[in-house]
């Protein structure tokens, strides 16, 4: 026996101690494997299912290469809409809420507008000073104001993610063809990576499985949108990488309703 | 019952087959991913993942390769890129350099060879890391490595190689106890 067999033998026999592991926590794994797999079967969004047109078919996406661009215009069009719709919503429910306060006088942060006599000094006080929030929690068509923004801003989210998955199957589909990326791949990425951080922090956001997916996506962008002209392979596996470590491709389709594909084509 | 079966079972949505699909193979990836990570939680996580990666893309599992082959190359992908990913492994590192400091009067103390050892093999690279603790710590071929990690299986040897080399430099401290 050499030397060297002798000191693999040890090396061995010692090395069973490195990071030895524990008993199998079976059952808990299992839970967590069962978990995992319900939330990745059923339908992404719940809330988002009334949203679904029942007669419209999944359409697979196969973006043709270099045919984004055309597509990337239609959806900004249609996400523009989706924000406009919500900012609309959300001034108008403003206004609304404004006018409960003059109508009540001892809610909460509502009572700043309210409790004054005609005629006193803060009467001239402007009735915008009065909380959004506060008319949010004070009425009910408030609150129905309230779900539709809610619901815009979703709808807003599911026409960022269909882009989103266009931007990613060009990207994929680039990067294993090994071809030279087109420049615009990463400024489009730097532009939805502007929106996917307005979406985290608008009442999209909420969701917290959309937002996760949100927060995947920001961080997948945030390396396309960095690529430089001279796109080492490696930088381009790492992204590959991080798409397929978080699932985000499966996670996108899951959460983009039948039917909503349509828009911007 | 064949494993053929059993996943033909699951993937016409048995439950009772996935989980005897899962019972099957959780003790060996469990095992790989904690002598990879170190870590319980990061264990955990890699063994889930590598599960519920597995069940999801099942349908592609085509039968070319023993099934056992196909999960742990999964379980190799998610636990790499995992750590790669972690934080926590850095921490770890500096916890255990803490660790190592300690030993330094008893040199040749079992546990200070232990401490030594692990302080080495995690200084491996992740290629030779890797194949260290898959053939000399748990037992695999070479022929399931090369599957498992997508190299040949000489690859596979020659990083073994290497990577006993390096273990041996980083041990020379300790060759009195082997040397004779």
């Amino acid at each position: 026996m050499t030397e060297n067999d002798r000191f693999d033998d040890m090396l061995a026999e010692a090395a069973r101690s490195y990071n030895a592991p524990p008993e199998t926590p079976r059952e808990v794994m299992w839970n967590s494997v069962r978990q995992g797999l319900e939330e990745q079967r059923s339908t992404a969004f719940g809330d988002l299912s009334n949203l679904e047109n029942s007669d419209a078919k999944v359409t697979p996406l196969r973006a043709p290469r270099r045919d984004w661009l055309r597509w990337a215009a239609g959806m900004a069009a249609a996400l523009v809409i989706g924000f406009g719709i919500g900012r609309w919503q959300g001034a108008d429910r403003a206004d609304v809420t404004g006018s409960t306060a003059r109508g009540q006088d001892t809610r909460g942060s509502v009572a700043t507008a309210s409790p004054r006599a005609p005629g006193s000094p803060t009467d001239s006080r402007p009735e915008s000073t009065a909380s959004p929030r506060a008319g949010i929690r004070s009425t009910d068509p408030a609150i129905t104001r309230e779900r539709s923004t809610s619901s815009a801003y979703q709808i807003a989210a599911i026409q960022h993610l269909t882009q989103m998955e266009v931007l990613l199957t060009s990207f994929r589909s680039e990067a294993q063809g090994g071809r030279v990326m087109d420049d615009q791949l990463s400024v489009w990425a730097a532009d939805l990576l502007g929106t996917t951080r307005l979406l985290i922090d608008s009442p999209a956001g909420e969701d917290q499985r959309l937002k996760r997916l949100l927060e995947d996506l920001e961080l997948v962008l945030a390396q396309i949108a960095q690529l430089g002209p001279r796109r080492a392979g490696q930088e381009v596996e790492m992204i590959n990488e991080a798409v397929e470590w978080r699932n985000v491709l499966p996670r996108l389709r899951s959460a983009i309703p039948a039917g909503s594909v349509v828009a911007g084509t | 019952m064949d494993e053929r079966q059993l996943i033909a079972r699951v993937l016409a949505g048995e439950a009772a087959a996935e989980r005897a699909l899962y019972d099957a193979h959780v003790d060996r990836i469990y095992r790989l991913a904690y002598r990879l990570a170190g870590d319980d939680d990061l264990a955990r996580e890699f063994t889930q993942d590598t599960f519920i990666r597995a069940f999801q893309r099942l349908g592609d599992f085509r039968g070319q390769s023993a099934f056992s082959t196909w999960l742990h190359s999964i379980a190799v992908s998610v636990s790499l890129n995992g750590l790669r990913k972690s934080k926590r492994i850095r921490l770890r590192e500096v916890e255990l350099e803490e660790a190592g400091t300690v030993g330094v009067a008893t040199r040749h103390a079992e546990p200070d060879l232990k401490i030594k050892l692990k302080l080495a093999i995690d200084a491996l690279s992740e290629g030779y890391r890797t194949v260290f603790v898959m053939h000399d710590i748990e037992g695999y071929t070479h022929e399931e490595i090369g599957a498992a990690l997508g190299v040949e299986t000489g690859t596979s040897k020659a990083n073994l190689s290497r990577a006993r080399a390096k273990l041996r430099v980083a041990l020379a401290d300790f060759a009195g106890e082997w040397a004779v």
